[in-house]
């Protein structure tokens, strides 16, 4: 590899010239989407309560939280305002 | 680890330090970075050449990574950036063909360094005082500078031609809209001129110029910090690929030494933006202010290790000033975003 580097860099200086610029757009762009990923599954992660396994056990977690907590009437509040699971007081209850 | 283009052993933890940094510094401030690769890299035992040649290149690609980071964001406006380049490349290589000039006649070396200590010098202070001006001294808004008076002018200038006629199309008027800067109408030929100026001043320094532009978006064409950061990091990524082609065509890069740094400076990137939306604007010109007086001081101590005999551990002493201020400053970003929390809109504001 390093003597292919060497070879390329001293024998074809326009084609090592495009190979470098080539490589360094190609790494930025590649590094630039996964960590670009990285973010938005972290933000997404964040949004939910750190709640890492769906909505379905999210909303079954919350129901069964509701249901133990005496204030659910404030967790309902919560979810509304985060546009997530619009619950009913039978929801909760049932 | 040895790296086989520039014949050189570094040990990889410096690096990603180093790109680390870069990559905070320039997603946060919207600069190459290219002083501050340079001097790390001269530092680490880099041949000088390749420090500079290998430095463009990471520039270019950190400038890449940042950029993407700062569109997501919505602070980049390709059209003024597209405008300014028509001015910066041909700029670029009057510079050069100034430069060569001057070096015939013997008089450019100690000329072009002074003038970019006092230009540092001068800029620094004028940011911080800026600051001063506006945040301590009357208690304005953040996106308040003590140049508004000049950016109302500028914005309203009418420059003659008012309309171009292009073959087949017919008549062009020669002034457009920049909605993501937050201007309803200005001549193309301000951003023209601006980017003109740039290159210029850029090449005949030898640096990337994302270090000037910056502030003059903000002060000049009075644009919002965060778009002025993205905006001018999309400006660096085209006069970064030109010098780094250059060099690479001069076998002065080392490509595996610039990935594995890119590498690191995409981690530091993902933060640097980020805090853009975390700290206040004027407080990111202030700290940007910090940052080009300490690169002011570094150039002062290289340029006297060059002119005092004996005095050639100056050179590794500004280095070492520019790696720490550099360092500081990313420690000092990363308390600020751990203590804040996002501005409302985004932190760019407007006028």
């Amino acid at each position: 590899m390093s003597e292919f580097l060497t070879n390329l860099s001293s024998g074809q200086p326009l084609l090592w010239a495009v190979f470098v610029l080539g490589v360094m757009a190609a790494s930025a762009i590649s590094l630039s989407a996964f960590w670009g990923a990285v973010y938005r599954v972290f933000d997404a992660l964040r949004q939910r309560g750190r709640m890492p396994l769906g909505p379905f056990i999210w909303r079954r977690g919350i129901r069964r939280l509701a249901a133990l907590q005496p204030r659910r009437r404030r967790l309902l509040l919560y979810l509304q305002r985060q546009e997530r699971a619009p619950l009913t007081d039978d929801d909760v209850l049932s | 680890m040895y790296f086989p283009n520039a014949d050189v052993v570094i040990h990889p933890a410096l690096l990603v330090l180093l790109g680390i940094i870069v990559g905070m510094l320039g997603g946060f401030f919207g600069v190459g970075g290219g002083f501050l690769i340079t001097g790390g890299l001269l530092v680490f035992g880099v041949p000088p050449v390749y420090a500079v040649g290998t430095g463009l290149t990471l520039v270019m690609g950190t400038a890449i990574i940042n950029t993407l980071k700062h569109r997501n964001l919505g602070n980049v406006d390709f059209k003024l950036g597209l405008l300014m380049v028509t001015g910066t490349i041909p700029a670029i290589f009057l510079a050069e063909w100034v430069n060569s000039v001057l070096e015939a006649a013997g008089v450019a070396g100690p000329v072009i360094r002074y003038v970019y200590v006092g230009f540092l010098s001068a800029l620094g202070t004028f940011l911080l005082y800026d600051y001063w001006r506006t945040h301590i001294r009357t208690h304005r808004e953040e996106e308040d500078v003590t140049t508004l008076g000049l950016t109302q002018r500028i914005r309203t200038l009418r420059i003659p031609p008012h309309r171009i006629g292009i073959p087949g199309v017919g008549g062009v008027s020669t002034y457009v809209s920049l909605p993501v800067s937050g201007i309803e109408r200005i001549s193309v030929f301000v951003p023209v001129v601006i980017g003109f100026g740039i290159g210029f001043i850029a090449g005949m320094l030898g640096a990337g110029g994302g270090f000037i532009l910056m502030p003059v978006l903000i002060y000049v064409l009075g644009i919002p910090t965060t778009v002025a950061i993205g905006t001018d990091l999309f400006q660096i990524i085209i006069t970064g690929s030109v010098g780094s082609f250059a060099y690479a065509l001069a076998d002065r890069v080392d490509p595996l030494m610039a990935v594995l740094m890119l590498a690191a400076a995409s981690i530091g990137s993902q933060l640097g933006a980020s805090a853009t939306r975390r700290v206040s604007p004027s407080r990111i010109r202030f700290l940007y202010g910090l940052l080009i007086v300490s690169g002011a001081v570094a150039v002062a101590l290289e340029e006297l290790s060059q002119a005092v005999a004996g005095a050639e551990a100056l050179s590794t002493v500004a280095s070492v000033v520019l790696l720490g201020s550099g360092g500081a400053m990313c420690l000092l970003l990363l308390a600020l975003m751990l203590r804040s929390k996002p501005l409302p809109d985004g932190g760019g504001g407007g006028h």
